[in-house]
């Protein structure tokens, strides 16, 4: 959970312009645009961008094995999202809820090969070809999904408006992109994740801090006499 | 446009030289810290300290791994601080975390909350961001200080500075607040943060 409970571990993004927009410029500029300006009316804006993107339960039917989507992050269990789930004071909280169909390997193999051996029986076969055998699996998945629930996880992700920057409450590389793409699908707006560079062109550095900051070179406190 | 992609990617080491920078002040000040633009805080690393030199890794774990004979070792062998636990004070409160520093990302975050799970949630939270911003913002403005420093004029001293410190050799506390308190007068004012 991290923003509400548990100790934190938390990535750091910048909220910018999304590429391409009005906001990020011509190109012609060499500095990238960190912080936005919230066009009036955003709150109902982004509520009704939001609902659009809220999380949609999992159907066994399915063929995907996952769904992500936005919940309460308050409740991962609560879809019905409104203005005070979501908007507190300052800032704008979500959980990113991402659901996953876990069906036990040696479950699906024993199943699998039951519905195998009665299909060939069936048809009279010894051996079914690999297209038959890839659909007759979607299927028995799809049987025993009816019979499982789906696991859920939820992560935190808390947008401060007046700082601009967006605490998200996983570190893995994964998660921060279905963050990142979930995100500028439905606020429109890019989350740049804060590294060194990004860190550094948020203080503002002038053309020539920037082009000296490229030019860096790693520092090493070994001495000749070390290497000896 | 600078490619984002590379702006990200781009001199991640500057996050280890910042840490590097972090370990060299708190040993220089016992653990006093003074950033510019944020209220005095005692800072110094704890429990687990991570050196590496591309993908030679030392892990250093012990209740001061920073004093180590083994850390200034791997400081001399080129080696920079990849992640560390710190501990921080800031007043009365109390704050410990793992400091990333190719992505300058804080993990394992002990706050010093007051409230808990009897509290109304909504003053649970508040009370969580505000206390990690908190932390935030001392972080925030020794990466300033620290950028004004390694882009200034200052840095060859400052890097004779560390390279002696790192060789057990004497290093005056004086000149290198004196040398500090230069860089900083001399940074833009656009580049320091306000006081929060």
């Amino acid at each position: 959970m991290g923003a509400l409970r548990g100790s934190i571990g938390t990535s750091r993004f910048y909220v910018a312009p999304a590429s391409g927009s009005d906001e990020a410029g011509t190109g012609k500029s060499s500095r990238m645009r960190i912080g936005v300006d919230l066009p009036e009316g955003f709150p109902a804006a982004a509520m009704k961008r939001i609902r659009a993107n809220v999380f949609e339960p999992l159907s066994p039917d399915d063929d995907a094995n996952d769904g992500h989507g936005w919940c309460s992050m308050l409740d991962p269990m609560d879809l019905e999202l409104d203005h005070e789930k979501v908007f507190f004071n300052e800032y704008v909280c979500l959980g990113l809820r991402i659901d996953r169909w876990f069906v036990p390997k040696p479950l699906l193999e024993a199943q699998l090969r039951e519905a195998e051996a009665s299909l060939l029986a069936k048809k009279g076969l010894d051996k079914l070809g690999k297209v038959a055998r890839a659909d007759l699996k979607l299927m028995v998945l799809k049987k025993l999904r009816r019979q499982l629930v789906p696991v859920t996880k939820s992560i935190d992700l808390v947008w401060s408006l007046d700082s601009h920057v967006v605490h998200f409450f996983s570190q893995s590389p994964k998660m921060h992109l279905l963050a990142q793409e979930l995100f500028e699908k439905t606020l429109r707006y890019r989350l740049v994740p804060e590294a060194p560079g990004t860190a550094a062109e948020r203080r503002g550095l002038s053309a020539e801090e920037r082009k000296l900051f490229d030019s860096l070179e790693q520092t090493t406190l070994a001495r000749e006499e070390d290497a000896r | 446009m600078k490619d984002l992609s590379d702006l990200i990617e781009h001199n991640r080491f500057v996050g280890r030289e910042s840490l590097l920078w972090l370990w060299f002040e708190s040993e220089l000040f016992e653990a006093n810290l003074r950033p510019s633009s944020a209220d005095p805080c005692s800072l110094w690393i704890e429990t687990r300290l991570a050196l590496a030199f591309e993908r030679d890794d030392a892990l250093l774990k012990s209740a001061t791994p920073s004093s180590s004979p083994e850390a200034k070792q791997a400081l001399r062998q080129g080696k920079l601080p990849r992640e560390a636990r710190l501990r921080i004070v800031l007043g009365d409160r109390e704050y410990g975390c793992l400091y990333k520093a190719d992505t300058l990302a804080l993990s394992s975050v002990a706050l010093p909350t007051e409230l808990g799970k009897k509290d109304e949630v909504h003053e649970v939270f508040y009370e969580r961001m505000r206390l990690l911003e908190e932390l935030e913002a001392v972080f925030e403005a020794l990466w300033s200080d620290f950028l004004a420093m390694r882009l200034g004029p200052a840095y060859p001293k400052l890097l004779g500075m560390w390279r002696a410190w790192a060789h057990a050799e004497p290093v005056d506390p004086k000149a290198y607040r004196a040398l500090k308190e230069r860089a900083l007068a001399e940074r833009r004012p656009s580049l320091a943060p306000k006081k929060r």
